[in-house]
């Protein structure tokens, strides 16, 4: 090791092996170097099968100060011999060090087996790409990274929670029988109601939900083997395809597994998250009410409180209905929608487009699990949209109706249409 | 000057055939190429020395992605021309 193999060495070596003379084999060495060294100068290249290329560079003159004096010097221009080993040489060198692989560094990755200079080099070259770094970050973050790839969908959780349950609810749209129905009575209002309609059905068609919740992950992202397994299953090609990515369609499908993973992990979560989700999303709807036209609003107004009703009525209560159908049609024809009603549908639906007053109580009702006020007023009423009169009747056991405790027994009032 | 050239010309000057001259000078490569495995380096009066070198592992960041790689230590082949040589063609 480290020894010096001098020329000689080397013609000993070739006559054993060739069964020369060492003499012969010197010379032909010798031969050998100037024939390169002769090609060199001619062609400036000089290319050895087994060895590898020998080229002659020209440097361009640089000026150069003298460390000590401060002076400054010009490096004339002038030519060196450069070689590349082959490939094949190469390789059957660095055979020792073949087996390591280049590996990518995560984030806060220590150095403390990487020697000293290097470690100053790391940080000359970290000096400057260090912010850039960190500047690109979030963007990264947005897009699925191979090796955090656990750590991403967690904060992207909740803000893609929201969107999904607007998703759902409008894909459920088509399929809720209700609107059904309503269309036959009430053409108008339709359009404006079914938005809100589903979000309030939701605690209620939990199963559906959840079915068209699966639906919809299915086809937005066109994979297979969801159903089977779809907790464990998905993040295995995940990583496996991020690992081959460097093309658009790694990150695609990478992306594509995140939306589906984050979906999935809503969808497990929902069931948790239903009896808070009213909640959420009655908020609005409250605030929806304020700009609301005001001689609906006053219309409503007098007529609650005229019907001796001893609690101070909100309008919350009745906004809902009324105030979706904001058109004077209202006091128009009440008579005739309900008699319509009546005749038409045996069931005894209640319309949901007039203001009815609470003439005493029609049945008292324990709530069950998963069940809410709409459920209950689709019940008693064949329409959910008349929860809210059963919120207002039950106004002192139910001082939030976004949180029914089942096992809650409510009254259920009789309702009668206003004049 | 490609291999065919260096070959043609070797064998004229050393008075072998071209088929002798091609296995001596694998020979006299593949002895090279053992020495330089063993960590020796080799020494060519009037031309230069051929050397094994040790590059440390470094980290090296991706100018596009900023993805930080860790290269792994190597060994790689290093050619210095002998003074002579160095003048004579400057």
């Amino acid at each position: 090791m480290n020894e010096k193999v001098s020329l000689q060495d080397l013609a000993a070596m070739v006559a054993d092996d060739c069964k020369i003379s060492r003499k012969k084999a010197d010379q032909f060495i010798r031969d050998m170097f100037d024939v390169i060294l002769e090609a060199l100068k001619k062609e400036k290249y000089a290319k050895i099968k087994g060895l590898g290329t020998f080229k002659l560079t020209e440097v361009s003159p640089r000026v150069s100060v003298n460390v000590s004096t401060g002076e400054r010097f010009e490096i004339q221009g002038h030519r060196k011999i450069t070689f590349t080993p082959e490939n094949k040489l190469k390789e059957l060198i660095n055979k020792p060090f073949a087996h390591f692989d280049p590996v990518i560094l995560n984030e806060g990755v220590q150095f403390d087996d990487v020697p000293d200079d290097i470690e100053k080099d790391i940080e000359v070259e970290l000096e400057e790409p260090i912010t850039p770094v960190e500047e690109v970050l979030p963007l990264v973050g947005s897009v699925p990274e191979p090796s955090k790839e656990e750590s991403i969908p967690e904060p992207e959780q909740p803000f893609t929670e929201e969107p999904v349950v607007p998703e759902t609810a409008i894909e459920e749209e088509p399929e809720t029988p209700e609107p059904v129905v309503e269309e036959v009575l009430v053409n108008e209002p339709i359009e404006a109601e079914t938005k809100e309609e589903p979000v309030v059905e939701e605690p209620v068609e939990k199963s559906k939900i959840t079915e068209t919740k699966e639906e919809s992950m299915l086809e937005l992202n066109p994979e297979p083997s969801v159903k089977e397994d779809p907790v464990s299953i998905p993040p295995e090609p995940v990583t496996l395809m991020q690992k081959k990515k460097k093309t658009p369609w790694g990150w695609i499908i990478g992306i594509l597994c995140a939306l589906l993973i984050i979906g999935l992990i809503v969808w497990l979560l929902v069931p948790k998250k239903v009896k808070e989700e009213p909640y959420e999303i009655y908020v609005p709807e409250k605030t929806t009410v304020s700009p609301a036209p005001t001689d609906t609003v006053k219309q409503e107004m007098s007529a609650e409180v005229n019907p001796s009703q001893p609690e101070p009525v909100k309008v919350e209560t009745t906004a809902p209905q009324t105030v979706e159908t904001p058109k004077p049609v209202i006091p128009a024809s009440p008579q005739s929608t309900t008699s319509s009603l009546k005749t038409n549908v045996v069931k005894e639906t209640i319309a949901d487009t007039l203001e009815y007053r609470i003439t005493g109580l029609k049945a008292t009702y324990t709530l069950k699990e998963g069940e809410t006020l709409a459920r209950v007023a689709a019940n008693f009423y064949q329409n959910r949209r008349l929860w809210p009169y059963i919120a207002k009747y039950n106004k002192d056991i139910l001082p939030n109706v976004n949180r029914v405790v089942p096992g809650m027994v409510i009254r259920v009032p009789e309702l009668a249409p206003v004049e | 000057m490609n291999n065919k050239d260096f070959l043609l010309k070797l064998s004229q000057r050393s008075g072998n055939e071209l088929d002798a001259t091609s296995r001596l000078v694998e020979s006299v490569l593949h002895s090279m190429v053992d020495q330089l495995q063993d960590g020796n380096s080799v020494v060519i009066s009037g031309f230069g020395s051929f050397e094994v070198k040790k590059k440390m592992e470094r980290i090296s960041v991706n100018p596009v992605s900023h993805q930080r790689l860790l290269i792994p230590p190597k060994l790689v082949v290093g050619f210095k021309p002998s003074s002579s040589v160095k003048e004579e063609v400057k």
